[in-house]
């Protein structure tokens, strides 16, 4: 299976190629089609190859109409991250009771030994 | 009468007086549920098991005291299924804790009734997105019932509940409560805890109550507002008496009509009767005065920005590792993500996530959600402006009624586009509600609802609530 992401995390060379050429021509708004299968591999987001030329479609028919934004002037206006910010909530410093160990143990789809299992992360030496 | 047609408020009465108790409530919405259900598909899951033990030992004196509520499939309800509508949750996933709505509506006394079909992971406008049950419009059984919170809004709309919680990103609980001709609110941004919501798109999430009643709505809203340590976005804010509110009228109010929302793609029909509400609050003594919010074409690019961005972020958490779908005998880690996530997500929301992701990646942030970002401001200030000329807002919920089922299927960016009267008050944080002003015949003979959206200033709920006290019909 090809991937555009391999397995030291970094993503294919040409991959990258879309994301050059919008770096080297920034005012606009990338025109050229979204590379559908590099994105869902960032994602991590195995698709079929029928999902891959349908989602290329319609994603390019919302990124065309997203692109409308581009016609605005934006110079000098603060973005908006949250409507009604707040800053350094905190709660009283006081130990509070966890949820129960077995109750999220219990959701998780391969446990042993009190903890959850996955697949093995490092090589056999 | 039977009991499932009855409010929360008229019900509460009832019980007071000892006519009926929680149980009979209880029953005779059981009763309802095994008749119709099966046609209208509001629901995905019931406890009534637990319900009749929480009616029979519920306290009377409390504000909910006996009262049943439906849950939207999003909220976390100890030891209660949370599907969010998806494969991906359908099975292996128990609720270990209560949302904090959830508690608040257990502690004022209300009974957990079930849980209800959305659009998978709340994304959509039909709960058609749902990956697990289809949920049909009960005023007319071929069209939509709208969404995401479709299950919530036809569950009410069919007396299968006498009131539900759904959840708002984009107008997840007006338009479904719009579409089935039922009360919708979705509060201000911070007036609500979402600790235990399934986040979606986390600037823009709110929960809010749909009832078949705008006296219930402000019952539902007074037990769920409020600050919340588990939610550092909740404000620390006094709650206002709602229900005191109600009765105030609309005299001497200013009323806003934004040209903006009339215009160009609105159905005559619908038009009209949005108008002939206006007019009826003109005639209880309010003044209408015509306002523009003129960023209002950029709402659909700008959400449909934002909301991705932020839905690929939260959906990261879903990787089948600690709950939810794992694919089977995956070849390493990467391949149980990978495999996990394409077996366990639906169309919709792989297209949101790849669109999020993109729209943040190196190079492409700045141009698309940077911009969304500051175009969000502009829009956010289209409405501070407005409010400073006008108390609320009037406008459709919807530019047409409920579609028929099936239809737009291929074409998300057709459907995107008909969400742009409810987009700009979760982009701008304000509080809104859809409330029923009148009915379309559709060609078959149906009554299609059409809703009075009403939209208010930040945390101005009692302001919303007492103009849509006037606007009920």
């Amino acid at each position: 299976m090809e991937r555009a992401v391999d397995e030291s995390g970094a993503p294919a060379e040409h991959a990258l190629a879309p994301a050059r050429a919008f770096l080297s021509n920034p005012r606009r708004m990338a025109t050229e089609h979204i590379d559908v299968r590099y994105v869902a591999g960032l994602a991590r987001l195995e698709l079929s190859e029928e999902e891959t030329s349908v989602f290329q479609r319609q994603l390019d028919a919302i990124l065309g109409h997203v692109e409308s934004l581009s016609a605005l002037d934006v110079a000098g206006i603060e973005p908006t991250s949250y409507p009604a910010p707040v800053y350094d909530v905190m709660r009283e410093d006081v130990p509070g009771a966890s949820l129960p160990r077995e109750a999220v143990l219990r959701n998780a789809p391969d446990q042993a030994q009190d903890q959850i299992r996955v697949p093995k992360v490092i090589a056999d030496a | 009468m039977s009991l499932s047609t009855s409010t929360l408020s008229a019900l509460r009465k009832q019980l007071v007086a000892g006519e009926i108790t929680a149980v009979d409530i209880v029953d005779d919405l059981a009763s309802a549920i095994a008749a119709r259900d099966s046609d209208i598909g509001a629901y995905l899951s019931l406890d009534l098991e637990g319900a009749r033990a929480a009616a029979a030992g519920a306290d009377l004196s409390l504000p909910l005291g006996g009262l049943p509520i439906a849950l939207k499939d999003n909220i976390n309800a100890l030891g209660q299924p949370c599907t969010c509508g998806s494969r991906f949750l359908e099975t292996g996933y128990t609720a270990p804790y209560d949302a904090t709505v959830t508690r608040r509506l257990r502690d004022a006394g209300a009974v957990l009734l079930g849980r209800t079909n959305m659009d998978e992971f709340a994304m959509g406008s039909a709960t058609e997105n749902s990956a697990l049950q289809l949920t049909r419009n009960p005023r007319d059984r071929e069209r939509i019932a709208g969404g995401s919170s479709g299950g919530s809004a036809a569950a009410v709309a069919a007396d299968l509940a006498i009131a539900a919680l759904g959840s708002d990103t984009g107008g997840s609980i007006r338009q479904p409560a719009s579409h089935c001709g039922v009360v919708g609110l979705k509060p201000s941004y911070g007036r609500v805890s979402r600790y235990g919501l399934v986040a979606f798109a986390s600037s823009l999430d709110q929960i809010g109550p749909l009832t078949k009643t705008v006296e219930d709505a402000a019952l539902l809203l007074q037990a769920i507002a409020g600050p919340d340590i588990r939610d550092s976005t909740c404000l620390d804010v006094p709650v206002p008496d709602y229900s005191e509110e109600l009765g105030k009228g609309v005299a001497g109010m200013r009323l806003g009509i934004p040209k903006e929302y009339f215009g160009e793609g609105i159905d005559p029909q619908v038009r009209a009767h949005v108008e002939a509400a206006a007019k009826r609050l003109e005639t209880a003594g309010a003044e209408l005065v015509e306002i523009s919010l003129p960023h209002t074409e950029h709402a659909v690019a700008t959400y449909y920005i934002i909301a991705p961005a932020e839905a690929s972020s939260n959906l990261s958490r879903f990787d089948g590792i600690r709950y939810g779908k794992r694919a089977e005998a995956p070849a390493d880690l990467l391949d149980l993500y990978c495999r996990s996530r394409e077996e366990g997500f639906g169309p919709e929301v792989k297209r949101r996530i790849i669109l999020g992701t993109y729209v943040l990646s190196s190079g492409y942030y700045d141009a698309y959600y940077s911009r969304a970002q500051k175009v969000r401001t502009l829009i956010r200030k289209d409405f501070e402006t407005a409010f400073g000329q006008v108390d609320a807002i009037l406008t459709p919920v919807a530019p047409a009624p409920a579609r028929k089922l099936g239809e737009f299927a291929d074409d998300p960016l057709h459907e995107y586009l008909s969400d742009i009267l409810t987009l700009g008050a979760n982009l701008a944080g304000i509080c809104g509600i859809s409330v029923p002003c009148g009915s379309v015949a559709s060609e078959s003979g149906t009554q299609l609802p059409v809703g009075l959206q009403i939209l208010a200033p930040h945390l101005a709920e009692a302001t919303l609530l007492r103009v849509a006290k006037a606007a009920e019909l």
